[in-house]
């Protein structure tokens, strides 16, 4: 039975003669999203040019709807790519810039300016055709670069990080509209970022990765669930996370909380943190004493972080008022601090 | 992943490899390999080296270079920092200025210091610019200057200007921080222009044999005199080798100092220089620019019109529609003003098309292709004329390929020099494309080829059209190989200037100063109508 | 480390490809390789040319190129009576000194720029016979002309006139003039004399080939000597005869011992007798040649011109515009030169062959001791 949609088998790419991406595998439905979340210089933005056959991969494979396609030239793989500077081609105007994916398949000029025109519709740029590439503002040069990738009907577009420079507003509202006409259109996309709570908004799938191997995937909703590894804790911004004194004893290590010690099996060489998530803390009298250091809201929620034991900044949920400095005491159910590899 | 199938970009690689080779192969590496060839005999190399009057020619050759070079360093320096750190009226007229003498003849310079001479009777003081070594570098500062003002200005504001201000802070004075500071950031920049003059004032030839006269040669007058008036072309051929490892030498080191990447320009505000500049400065560097710059020229332009009888347009009639004293008919200036122009043009077009296919080839894709043409694409950049007319001269004269005598080889091998000038400033102009619209346009269907002309080309118009610009310059100006391979019946404006110089009388010496005038005024109008966004930076060499 | 593998790398792959394109067309037939063990007046085995009584018809209406030094001159109404006898046009081309004349042609032996060449001399004659300038032709006019100037029997150059070249100086300007060339070095004569580079210019060698006759083995010093004394070179007879000869900066000048009867002929007040004289006891004997050149488009009309151009018409035309000795016999002097012009008893002769031998040894070593 072929598989609709891309796989990625054992894919390896060097850049200047360093390893950046090793044995990268996933799947990916047709008319999904991807989101690939990790640090700076993890091999996201690689591997997306590995996908749209920029750049060579040093071995693997890569099929879509189960034809092999590594050895096609980047310029027929029909894959879209949306850059982070949006690579506008500054000598053309817009409506150039827009058609150029039409000219490149031979559609008669008509029809192409057509496509054009109703392209500009949809991203709410009716009317801009003849303006020149500089006279854009940031939004405008996003909306633009995203109908030049919708042109030419692609069935994968490939978004790298697109939206960084804009403003937290104009983001949210091209975030939006972007993944709307995706999905209306039922284009398979992978989304490379690093703002987690944005994955959560669209993606059906996430795939993390760091030092180029992927170290988690699945759901958002399966990896907040389950994050494994502190990386993918911090990539998704869960909190709160710290590394415990640790003690290897009869196989075993002990991790010692305020709280109790936590047992987990392993290697002498592993190492581990815990997480421990806000809602998780009850300010109870039978507590251990913690010091307030801060007070803060994070999507209307009042959240405070203490000082407690080793801890240096635990974050807790609350719901009363409670100042810095104060004094509280705050209990924890040892089962539910998760235990992280680091 | 090679992909052995012959897509159409392959094929465009192809063509574009094989014919630019060809032409490569049959008018610069056959002459040039002609000359190694023949130089190359032990006993050639000891017949050359025994005579007193070439190690003398070699001696000259080397010093004065350097001496020329490091003026023109030292000179630039004290121009840029008065431009890069201020800003005032008339700053891009003098910033133009002083590139001038870059893009004009040699000749016309020649010419130029001679007027000087004349008019200043500076002939029998010490301060005599004719036949002496003195004007020679004088003449070298003049043309070189200008190399180090343009690197400096372009890369100097880019250093990084709060080291500067923190070690004002830390007490330094004005001229350690400069030595201290600035100088070690600026070497780079320095290196890579001041092997570039050394580079053209040790294969200086037009200076050297008009304004330096009989009693100054130099390894490169050496060869034509060895070629052209002895007809010794093992002793020449020689004496081509020498400078063609000085070439390589130079071409190579300039290589290494280059600074490729300058994507961003940072513009910084005036109010971040560590010191202002004086006024005082400002004037005396304004002055000095007038006066080094621009007089030579007014000079040239006074002595073309000064008569015996009052000043008037008589020698510039004489040109052009008279052949005046009877007693030495030169053949025709109105030919050979005609022939300039037409062969200009023709070089300029072989210069721009085999230049483009070979930015088209430093840059491609393919690894292996652009190292390849890295290395032997852009040798023509620092070849002299000289050598190149030699070359061709003692190789293409048989058979087929007899091509020495026909009137086309003149434009070629004008051409030839300039191709490695539009290579150059193309395919930097190229490297300055942020990638990834490329990447875009490739992955939007546009093959290597397509990206090629609808991406690259159209944004690298202008650079281009600079560079041809140039390259009509260079080839309306050249002398060094016309020398060698020009027919009295054919004659271009510079070798008719020679003539006119090379005879006796007030006339023929007006007509030449004319003439220089009107090549003068003809370089100068092409070089600044098509050069709009001073895009020649002497990092584009 | 990378970088100088790669560059050491790239220039033998360079050398090796450029060698081997080039060697391969390495034939023994270079130009500069000059016979030297014959005669350079020996027939080199180039077949005469034969002017036929058709060909002189059919060149009518032809335009033909003769090419000339710079300080030729043509005679008025000449070359148009030229025209008017045979139709055929002649362009003058004016090139620089003799030198760069002959090496032109030799540089472009078999594709000559011009059809004919007037005023190559017997200082350079070997050097253009050695590489086969000239195409042998005898003119109607052969048995006319003088013998002791036929230096080149076959014919391939023909004698058109001959003078002698002698140092010149301006009369009124010196107390005590000089009396042999060995009086140049005196200081008196400082910074006075001016003469020209042997190496381009027909009269300089003239004078460096008498000086090397008269002192032999010391010639060097005597040029060191010169030197000491501030002489001055220029490239050719012109410059240093109308620029500094002329101006009175310089009051002794090499030229030709008919050179004071054209001063007495220009004297603007007109003058009783020459205002300049010779150094008559180290004259070198010059002779020009006129020749068609080997490889021309119009072989009839050029014969045409050589004929012309030693034809006792033309030769009489000789002396009064270009102040040297009509080669044909049968034309008469000017009265005004045998007036004036001032006998030379024992005129140096080298022949041809010796001069073309030592040549490039002489004017090396003499660039080296007066122009570096």
């Amino acid at each position: 039975m072929t598989f609709n949609g891309l796989k990625i088998s054992e894919v390896s790419a060097e850049l200047g003669g360093e390893r950046v991406l090793q044995s990268i595998n996933f799947s990916l439905q047709e008319g999904n999203v991807l989101a690939l979340l990790g640090r700076s210089g993890c091999g996201k933005s690689t591997l997306l040019k590995v996908i749209a056959g920029i750049v060579s991969p040093t071995g693997g494979q890569i099929f879509w709807n189960s034809v092999d396609i590594s050895m096609t030239p980047a310029h027929k793989r029909g894959i879209g790519l949306m850059f982070q500077n949006n690579a506008l081609f500054p000598h053309m105007s817009v409506h150039e810039n827009i058609r150029f994916g039409l000219e490149m398949l031979s559609v008669p000029k008509a029809e192409a300016n057509d496509r054009v025109v109703d392209l500009l519709e949809l991203v709410d740029l009716k009317g801009f055709g003849s303006r020149t590439i500089d006279s854009l503002s940031g939004g405008e040069s996003q909306r633009v670069a995203l109908a030049r990738v919708l042109a030419p009907e692609p069935k994968l577009v490939l978004l790298d990080e697109p939206f960084n420079a804009l403003d937290r507003a104009l983001r949210r509202t091209l975030v939006d509209q972007v993944f709307e006409i995706l999905s209306a259109k039922k284009i398979t996309s992978i989304h490379v970022t690093h703002e987690g709570d944005e994955a959560s908004l669209f993606s059906d799938s996430i795939l993390i990765i760091e030092n180029g191997q992927i170290i988690n995937e699945g759901t958002f909703a399966e990896i907040i669930d389950l994050p494994v590894n502190v990386l993918s804790a911090d990539l998704l911004g869960l909190r709160t996370v710290w590394a415990p004194d640790a003690e290897f004893r009869n196989q075993k290590w002990s991790l010692l909380t305020p709280w109790g010690s936590i047992e987990c099996g392993g290697s002498q060489s592993d190492r581990y943190q815990l997480l421990l998530r806000p809602d998780h803390v009850q300010i109870s009298n039978d507590g251990l004493e913690a010091i307030v250091t801060k007070v803060f809201y994070a999507a209307g929620q009042k959240y405070i972080d203490c000082r407690v034991g080793n801890i240096k900044n635990l974050t807790v949920l609350v719901d009363t008022n409670i100042s810095i400095g104060e004094s509280i005491c705050l209990s924890v159910d040892l089962d539910s601090i998760e235990v992280l590899t680091a | 992943m090679n992909s052995r199938v012959f897509t159409r970009s392959n094929r465009a690689n192809l063509i574009a490899i094989l014919s630019v080779l060809t032409f490569y192969i049959i008018f610069f590496f056959y002459p040039i390999g002609k000359i190694l060839s023949v130089g190359f005999t032990l006993s050639s190399f000891e017949e050359a080296f025994t005579s007193v009057s070439l190690r003398k020619a070699l001696w000259f050759t080397i010093w004065q270079a350097t001496i020329s070079s490091a003026l023109s360093v030292v000179i630039g320096l004290c121009i840029s920092s008065v431009f890069v750190k201020s800003e005032f009226r008339f700053k891009r007229f003098l910033e133009g200025l002083t590139f001038i003498p870059f893009v004009m003849p040699t000749v016309v310079v020649a010419s130029a210091f001679i007027s000087v001479n004349e008019l200043l009777k500076l002939d029998g003081t010490p301060l005599n610019l004719q036949g002496s070594a003195l004007g020679i570098i004088v003449a070298h500062i003049f043309f070189n200057t200008s190399i180090v003002v343009r690197t400096l200005t372009s890369t100097w504001p880019m250093i990084d200007f709060e080291s500067e201000q923190a070690a004002q802070t830390l007490g330094a004075s004005k001229l350690r921080i400069f030595f201290q500071i600035t100088l070690p950031q600026l070497k780079s920049g320095l290196m890579s222009a001041a092997s570039l003059a050394f580079l053209f004032t040790f294969t200086s030839f037009g200076v050297i044999l008009i304004l330096g006269g009989l009693g100054k040669a130099t390894i490169e007058t050496e060869i034509w005199r060895y070629a052209t008036q002895r007809t010794e072309f093992e002793t020449a051929a020689v004496l081509g080798i020498v400078q063609l490892l000085v070439v390589v030498a130079m071409l190579t080191i300039n290589n290494k100092f280059l600074t490729t990447d300058n994507i961003n320009t940072n513009l910084r505000s005036k109010v971040q220089y560590a010191h202002s500049v004086s006024k005082f400065r400002k004037l005396v560097n304004s002055i000095f620019i007038l006066g080094f710059f621009g007089f030579p020229f007014l000079v040239l332009l006074e002595r073309s019109l000064s008569t015996p009888t009052g000043h008037s347009f008589a020698y510039y009639k004489q040109l052009l529609w008279e052949n005046s004293d009877e007693r030495f008919a030169i053949f025709g200036t109105r030919k050979a003003i005609l022939n300039s122009l037409i062969w200009g043009s023709l070089a300029m077009v072989i210069a721009t098309v085999v230049g483009l296919i070979a930015a088209y080839l430093l840059t491609n894709k393919s690894k292996s292709i652009s190292l390849f043409s890295g290395i032997f694409l852009l040798l023509p950049l620092g070849v002299s004329g000289v050598l190149l007319g030699f070359g061709i001269l003692i190789s293409l004269n048989t058979g087929y390929f007899d091509f020495r005598s026909e009137w086309w080889i003149i434009p070629v091998a004008q051409g030839l020099l300039g191709v490695g000038i539009v290579a150059r400033i193309s395919s930097n102009a190229i490297k300055k494309i942020d990638p990834n619209i490329r990447h875009a346009a490739s992955t939007l269907g546009a093959s290597s080829f397509l990206i090629w002309r609808r991406i690259d080309c159209p944004i690298i118009s202008k650079a281009v059209i600079a560079g041809s610009a140039f390259s009509f310059a260079l080839a309306l100006g050249e002398f060094g190989a016309t020398s060698f391979l020009v027919r009295p019946q054919r004659p271009t404006i510079p070798t008719t200037i020679f003539n006119l110089l090379g005879r006796p009388g007030s006339s023929t010496f007006g007509q030449a100063m004319a003439l220089s005038v009107i090549l003068a005024v003809i370089t100068w109008l092409v070089v600044s109508l098509l050069d709009r966004s001073g895009s020649l930076s002497t990092n584009d060499f | 480390m990378k970088f100088i593998q790669n560059l050491l790398k790239f220039t033998v792959l360079t050398a090796l490809i450029l060698f081997t394109l080039a060697s391969c067309s390495n034939n023994s037939s270079e130009v500069s390789e000059n016979q030297k063990s014959q005669s350079c007046l020996d027939d080199s085995g180039l077949s005469k040319f034969e002017l036929t009584d058709q060909s002189k018809n059919s060149v009518r209406g032809e335009s033909i190129d003769l090419v000339v030094y710079d300080a030729f001159l043509a005679p008025e109404g000449a070359f148009e009576r030229f025209t008017d006898e045979t139709g055929i046009t002649v362009n003058i081309l004016t090139t620089a000194d003799t030198g760069t004349m002959v090496s032109q042609a030799v540089l472009t032996s078999g594709d000559p720029v011009g059809d004919v060449m007037f005023g190559i001399d017997n200082t350079f004659l070997c050097r253009a016979l050695n590489n086969d300038v000239f195409l042998p032709y005898m003119p109607s006019t052969w048995n006319q002309l003088l013998d002791p100037l036929k230096l080149d029997r076959i014919g391939r150059v023909t004698p058109v006139n001959y003078g002698d070249i002698c140092i010149n100086y301006w009369k009124g300007h010196f107390e005590v003039p000089p009396t042999s060339i060995a009086d140049l070095t005196n200081s008196r004569f400082s910074s006075e004399i001016v003469t020209q580079n042997p190496e381009t210019s027909a009269p300089g060698m003239g004078f460096l080939l008498a000086s090397i006759a008269t002192f032999g083995d010391d010639w060097e010093d005597f040029w060191r000597e010169l030197r000491a004394n501030d002489i001055a070179i220029r490239s050719g007879w012109s410059e240093a005869y109308y620029e500094d000869f002329y101006s009175k900066e310089r009051n002794i000048v090499t030229s030709y011992a008919t050179s004071p009867v054209a001063e007495y002929i220009f004297a603007d007040p007109p003058v009783e007798s020459p205002p300049t004289a010779i150094i008559a006891d180290s004259c070198f004997r010059s002779v020009e040649f006129t020749g068609i050149l080997r490889g021309t488009d119009s072989p009839a009309a050029s014969a045409l011109l050589v004929d012309f151009l030693t034809s006792v018409y033309f030769q009489e035309l000789i002396p009064e515009t270009n102040f040297v000795l009509p080669a044909n016999e049968n034309a008469q002097l000017p009265e005004v030169f045998n007036l004036f012009l001032e006998k030379v008893p024992n005129a140096v002769l080298i022949s041809p062959d010796l001069i073309d031998t030592n040549r490039n040894i002489w004017t090396e070593r003499w660039t080296e001791l007066v122009l570096r």
